[in-house]
């Protein structure tokens, strides 16, 4: 089990089918093949980490069936591109309030990375990333999520993420009323 | 893929980790937007609607509790402050506080109990402290032959410098008081004392090195004639003048516009806030309630550089609309109606801080 290789190992992906002791196979839902290295993807993902090491890597591919190959390539991707860069001191919550979640900011690769996915990858990914409990990649996707909501209204919110409103005039109002704070206009 | 589960069935775990992302004022919408997504909504009351009316919930030694007049609760928090200790004066989230002998610094957002301590006070305690927020601590004598202002300077590295005094006599000093509940004020670098004739006082940094002294002014225009209150209180409005409000019991009601803002005064800091809550506007409201309001003990947090009170128990949030003012005592410039004064209770020992400026 050698889960712990040195970053300058750490291997462009590669599209070679046979098994490689420095990478995994993946395959998602509707077949596809990805190779992944096993160090990323052992340091990002708790639950290939598990399988790495508890030997239940099939050489053949991992079959990960909730999976699609769009998210997984994106995955896979974001593992690759992980493995190349070098943490930065950014990584570090610079907030000084006495209580404040500990998320890290996203890198400037990091936010390339999810600002070009579109609304159905950036869905897919941020799934993806729990299924196989990914949390760096958590952080950086429900980041970009709550950047796309942050100061809009209710209505807006329904229009970006496509969401149809099933609420009661009642329940707004109720809504209204008890976040009144919210409402006042100037 | 997402177009046959959608967004708004993203799993409830994940809507956490969105929500706990999002400053506090996106919630609402973010609750607005459907049923399932309101699920996920936890109870937290914003910190910055109003100036809080800080206080401790016993003499001496003790939590801190911020007084809500907007949600007209008490919000409890687990920090303690040094025993003993006085408020003197707040700025933004920064709280200064004496004790005998030594002037301490507090940043209410800041770990647990943390309280730094400035250089020894040599002679005569001060009459006031004041704290510009970041760089210059003054320490202000105002009474009688003594007046003027001692000045700490703080260092790069965080440490104070040793306090410089003023000139220890100043010749021919007549007796002056200066107004008791209301602090020097900082005005455009100077800093400004109300004495209880009506007369102001400025202090010039600029000049600390000849004596130190402040130099007595005479009465604002405005004041000739008839300054008879029983409270007066120096403040630096929203706009950054240089105002005083003065409060009588008796007398002809004024007629002054504050043009939708409010005004928060009665400690030795007052302040002048535009609002967005329509009961609070045009109101001077000042430190007394009409009853004693809830205590929720709460965790303040963070997001996204916004401040919100959040319960330590998952207790639901009770609905909180209703209060519109009816707790704490005000006054609606140019209003005949009179108020209820006397049956209030005041709460003593707090002063005003204002967290909205902290984004």
């Amino acid at each position: 089990m050698e889960v712990d290789k040195g970053k300058g190992e750490a291997e462009e992906t590669r599209k070679v089918a046979e098994a490689d002791r420095d990478t995994v196979t993946l395959k998602s839902s509707d077949g596809k093949l990805f190779e992944v290295s096993k160090e990323a993807a052992a340091r990002l993902s708790t639950v290939l980490a598990g399988m790495i090491a508890g030997g239940s890597i099939d050489d053949n591919g991992t079959d990960l069936k909730q999976i699609g190959s769009e998210a997984l390539e994106n995955v896979v991707d974001y593992c690759n591109k992980h493995a190349n860069s070098i943490p930065s001191a950014a990584l570090i919550s610079s907030s000084i309030s006495f209580n404040t979640a500990p998320f890290k900011e996203p890198e400037e690769w990091e936010r390339k990375f999810v600002d070009r996915l579109s609304h159905d990858a950036l869905f897919d990914l941020v799934e993806a990333a729990n299924f196989l409990g990914m949390e760096r990649l958590l952080d950086v996707t429900c980041h970009k999520i709550s950047e796309m909501m942050k100061g809009k209204s209710p209505d807006q919110i329904r229009e970006v993420f496509n969401i149809k409103n099933d609420y009661t005039k009642e329940e707004l109002e109720e809504i209204r009323q008890e976040l009144a704070w919210a409402f006042y206009d100037d | 893929m997402a177009q046959e589960r959608g967004w708004s069935s993203l799993p409830k775990d994940l809507l956490r980790l969105v929500l706990d992302r999002l400053p506090w004022s996106t919630h609402p919408s973010f609750a607005g937007a459907c049923r399932h997504w309101r699920s996920v909504l936890t109870p937290f009351y914003p910190t910055w609607l109003t100036p809080l009316l800080v206080s401790a919930a016993d003499v001496g030694s003790t939590n801190l509790r911020f007084y809500s007049p907007y949600h007209h609760k008490s919000f409890e928090i687990s920090n303690t402050l040094a025993p003993a200790a006085k408020f003197c004066s707040a700025t933004g989230r920064h709280l200064t506080l004496m004790s005998w002998s030594s002037v301490l610094e507090t940043d209410l957002l800041l770990a647990t109990g943390h309280i730094h301590e400035l250089p020894l006070v040599n002679f005569t305690k001060f009459g006031f402290v004041v704290y510009d927020g970041s760089r210059r601590m003054f320490g202000v004598y105002t009474i009688g032959l003594l007046d003027g202002a001692a000045e700490s300077v703080r260092d790069d590295d965080g440490s104070w410098q040793d306090w410089e005094y003023p000139a220890p006599l100043r010749p021919g000093a007549t007796m002056f008081q200066s107004s008791p509940n209301c602090n020097p004020v900082l005005h455009d670098g100077s800093l400004y004392v109300l004495y209880e004739d009506g007369k102001l006082a400025v202090y010039d940094e600029h000049r600390h090195n000849e004596d130190g002294y402040l130099e007595i002014l005479d009465k604002p225009k405005g004041f000739a004639g008839g300054y008879r209150c029983d409270f007066s209180y120096l403040f630096e409005s929203d706009q950054g003048e240089l105002m005083a409000v003065l409060v009588g019991r008796r007398g002809t009601p004024v007629h002054v516009s504050l043009q939708g803002r409010a005004l928060f005064t009665g400690t030795l800091t007052t302040m002048m806030r535009k609002t967005k809550v329509k009961w609070m506007r045009d109101k001077i409201f000042l430190p007394r309630l009409h009853d004693w309001p809830d205590t929720v003990h709460v965790y303040i947090v963070d997001r996204d550089g916004e401040l919100a009170f959040v319960p330590t128990s998952s207790a639901p949030a009770e609905a909180v609309a209703a209060n519109e003012g009816a707790g704490i005592w005000s006054h609606e410039l140019g209003s005949t109606e009179p108020t209820e004064f006397w049956d209030t209770q005041n709460v003593d020992y707090s002063i005003w801080v204002d967290f909205s400026t902290c984004h």
